[in-house]
């Protein structure tokens, strides 16, 4: 079955190099651009909300604060993304462990709360602070990076197909280092936070330290998403770091699967993808999704991951040979 | 500047009525069933335009309008207790904070959709000519405003210390299995307590929409405000509610003298210091 | 090896422990005892670092421990139970003992993505470890269950099998033979006493007199926050003041 499961991570990788001609230049592409950037997002705040059991509702912030980095070195230093996506990560998580630091004394509430505040703190900087982020006017102009290759000539990452294979690779190595992170002694520290904060602290786990790791990491994440975005639709405004933003992204989280990473990305493709090709108008796309969170944590909270796994279970179970040989996990 | 002084802290009380009213709400529901209602902003905006429409598509008279719509949230209030809040009870912090934040998006949304975004007046029976109060000028919706928020305060103070209901609420409050076990119906003490906290939202609400405008948007703010409140005066705290919201419309009513663009971002701020020195807030319990 | 000097703490004006005082010697198991609401739980949460103490110290293996935070005494060693059973819900049995060895090794981001060789060395000990503690604590069998679906008493197992996993070095718990019936009670004791073989110091807080009486090699007794009496079960049980302050007639059968 190494075999199958080989076969599978090939076929995945030439069905999504063959995407961009099948779908061609347009706003489909678009939207799966879009989807890939904030998978790396809902992955990141995974880590923090569905492995380490923070309720972080501030989110945006570090997704805005990746992009007005990433933006404002290319405008005015001429730093092109690579640079910029870093410093933005850097900073975004930088923000995230200060924060953390600060206030992850308390839990509950109380930290959900102080997310909140600081992320309305700095969506209220990025407004007006016009000086530097030019307030509602924003931040326009900020260009995909450009490859200049050793035997001349150079990779511009202008058209959709480029960039949706940068956005692609890019997001593969960040969930990548996510999964590897989850599925690890760390990843276990923060589960065993989540489940029994108590119990992990008199087994020598240090809850606080770790608290402040997983919203670290789901900070950094979400600033390299921002950087990305901002070089993608070139323009960065504080609209960004409006609270719709956090709950979109918590939204991708909690109904793809919380805890499980691949849920999360699972989301992130569904909920960007699903509103605009069902053309609802504006005012009820935002309805449904309310009714959605609503209704999945009334009665579905393991996310869509759940139902997926379950079904595999079930399908198992149904059929008695496969149930012998497979032993995917 | 000095001589304006008196007319600052009259504007900031003014704010702070409004704040002591939504948080009030928030604060006893969070004492009562240790839920972080993210939707109570709601209640405040529906309290608002279902006055609006009262008063403009029924030619209700202002004063009826104002009482139908507190009654109507409160209603609502207390059917949303019965059907969702209800679940929400032993269900993990994550669940009902985003059930919460659903049902804010998805009301707010309605009401959008219902009423557009544009932002709306009351219409009341109030001249807009100014009143001189010693070196204090306002309005006389102002001052009602004021009043009828104060009269709310003494009003709940009185049936919770002085009527045999409100004797229940404060048992069901302190220790709710000891008040089951002496046959108070911890059901129905829920379901009113959610209900009445729905409802001074919406009074404030209407306050608000009767002095300034109401919009389908202000809600997410109000809760917000309200949530600072809270904390500042301490969840659960009914005296930290009023306390909490006078001061934090005071500290924004002075705010604006340094800056009017961040003004909001000082209640923000005493939220982060609140928690990092005194997280039980003014009036709450270590 | 651990030693309490006159240790007090208040709680408002209640005075829940006052001028206690106690050595624990190593490799011995040791029992607290005493009636409801002496300070015996309170006295667990100090020594691992869950309330600060008014006055006092508390001495392990020649450290001061008595300002640290719980995980760092974990660390040195010193595990223990809760008096209401706490495990980690989700997860498998499996996997809540792997969690346990988690003690004191934490991870950086960094070491997990670059240090793979000794990640996995760390996980493949974890591996290798959890089923001898599971066979240890008789839990084997339930290894893929989820934790919140076992019994009562099992999850009193777990409890234990977790705090294993953090190689400890002294293990305070917290009445682990509550709620148990003889059976199960005497399947505890000889847990205990395979604890004691593994040259686990034990600290005991217990209302089980056939287990106290049964297992312990030193006795404290605490009323009203104070300690009372300490010494050989024989000793104490003989005890006077012990007679009076709690014991009565509870004694006489226990003794059989």
């Amino acid at each position: 079955m190494l075999l199958s499961r080989l076969a599978f991570w090939i076929a995945a990788t030439l069905f999504v190099l063959a995407l961009p001609f099948v779908l061609g230049e347009g706003y489909h592409l678009h939207l799966l651009i879009m989807a890939t950037i904030f998978a790396i997002v809902a992955a990141g705040l995974d880590i923090t909300v569905g492995y380490a059991g923070l309720l972080s509702l501030g989110h945006a912030a570090f997704f805005g604060i990746g992009a007005y980095t990433s933006a404002l070195l290319f405008l005015h230093f001429g730093i092109p993304m690579w640079g910029g996506m870093i410093s933005g990560a850097v900073l975004a998580g930088l923000a995230a462990f200060l924060l953390g630091f600060l206030i992850l004394n308390v839990r509950g509430h109380r930290f959900v709360i102080s997310t909140v505040a600081f992320a309305e703190i700095m969506r209220l900087v990025a407004n007006n602070w016009t000086d530097v982020t030019r307030g509602q006017r924003g931040l326009p102009g900020i260009l995909p990076p450009v490859i200049d290759l050793p035997w001349g000539g150079s990779i511009n990452f202008v058209s959709k197909t480029a960039f949706f294979y940068l956005a692609v690779a890019i997001a593969v190595i960040c969930i990548g280092i996510m999964w590897r992170i989850a599925h690890s002694p760390l990843g276990d520290a923060f589960i065993a936070l989540r489940e029994n904060e108590h119990l992990a602290e008199s087994v020598g786990i240090d809850a606080r330290r770790h608290a402040i790791q997983a919203f670290t990491i789901g900070g950094f994440f979400a600033g390299i998403g921002g950087s990305l975005y901002a070089h993608y639709v070139s323009f960065v405004g504080p609209d960004l770091l409006n609270f719709s933003y956090t709950t979109i992204f918590l939204v991708m989280v909690v109904t793809g699967g919380m805890g499980t990473i691949i849920g999360p990305v699972v989301g992130a493709l569904v909920f960007t993808l699903l509103p605009e090709y069902l053309r609802i108008a504006e005012g009820y796309r935002l309805i449904i999704f309310g009714g959605i969170l609503v209704l999945v944590m009334l009665f579905l909270s393991n996310g869509m991951i759940d139902i997926w796994t379950r079904l595999r279970n079930w399908l198992r179970r149904m059929s008695p040979t496969t149930g012998a040989q497979s032993t995917d996990a | 500047m000095l001589d304006y002084f008196p007319q600052y802290l009259f504007n900031g009380l003014l704010i702070g009525t409004n704040y002591a009213l939504i948080a009030m709400g928030l604060t006893v529901i969070f004492g009562l069933m240790n839920i972080a209602n993210f939707a109570h902003g709601q209640f405040y905006m529906l309290g608002g335009f279902i006055a609006y429409q009262l008063t403009t598509t029924l030619g209700l008279n202002f004063f009826a309008a104002l009482v139908v719509s507190v009654v109507v949230v409160t209603g609502l209030g207390i059917l949303l207790e019965r059907t969702i809040f209800k679940r929400l009870r032993n269900k993990p912090l994550i669940s009902s904070v985003l059930v919460t934040i659903g049902l804010a998006i998805l009301i707010e949304n309605l009401a959008l959709v219902l009423w557009g975004a544009r932002p709306e007046a009351i219409p009341n029976p109030f001249p807009l000519t100014p009143v001189q109060i010693g070196p204090i000028f306002t309005t006389q919706p102002r001052l009602f405003a004021v009043v009828v928020t104060l009269a709310a305060i003494v009003i709940i103070h009185l049936l919770l210390h002085y009527t045999r209901a409100g004797k229940a609420v404060r048992a069901t409050f302190q220790q709710q299995e000891a008040a089951a076990l002496v046959g108070i119906d911890i059901e129905l003490i829920y379901s009113i307590t959610f209900g009445i906290g729905a409802g001074l939202a919406a009074l404030g609400g209407v306050l608000l929409g009767t002095i300034f405008y109401v919009n389908p948007t202000m809600g997410d703010v109000a809760t917000l405000k309200a949530f600072v409140v809270t904390i500042l005066g301490g969840m659960g705290s009914f005296p930290g509610a009023i306390v909490g919201g006078l001061l934090l419309g005071i500290a924004e009513s002075f705010g604006t003298l340094v800056s009017s663009a961040y003004k909001d971002a000082i209640g923000y701020v005493l939220v982060i210091l609140v928690l990092l020195y005194r997280p039980q807030g003014l009036f709450g319990k270590a | 090896m651990l030693e309490l000097r006159n240790l007090g703490i208040s709680f408002g004006g209640l005075k829940a422990l006052s001028d206690v005082s106690l050595r624990v010697e190593a490799g011995l198991i040791s029992s607290i005892i005493g009636p409801n609401g002496a300070g015996k739980t309170t006295l667990f949460n100090i020594i691992t670092g869950l309330r600060r103490p008014s006055t006092g110290t508390i001495t392990y293996e020649g450290k001061n421990i008595t300002a640290m935070k719980p995980s760092r005494i974990a660390g040195l060693g010193v595990i223990r139970t809760f008096q209401k059973t706490e495990v980690f819900p989700r997860l498998c049995v499996h996997d809540c003992v792997r969690t346990g060895f988690l003690c004191d090794r934490s991870f950086s981001p960094w070491e997990v993505l670059f240090r793979s060789r000794e990640v996995q060395r760390f996980d493949s000990h974890r591996s290798s470890k959890t089923d001898a503690i599971l066979d240890f604590v008789g839990l084997r069998h339930h290894s893929e269950a989820l934790a919140s679906q076992l019994s009562y008493g099992e999850q009193r197992l777990l409890e234990i099998a977790v705090g294993l996993a953090a190689s400890p070095r002294l293990m305070l718990l917290d009445e682990p033979a509550s709620g148990m019936n003889v059976d199960e009670a005497e399947r505890m004791m000889m847990l205990i006493r395979r604890l004691k073989d593994r040259g686990i110091t034990v600290v005991l807080v217990e209302h089980n007199m056939r287990v106290v009486m049964g297992i312990s090699d030193y006795v404290v007794v605490l009323d009203c926050g104070q300690t009372i009496a300490k010494g050989a079960p024989r000793e104490v049980s003989e005890d006077a003041a012990v007679i009076t302050a709690y014991l009565g007639r509870g004694w006489k059968s226990a003794e059989h």
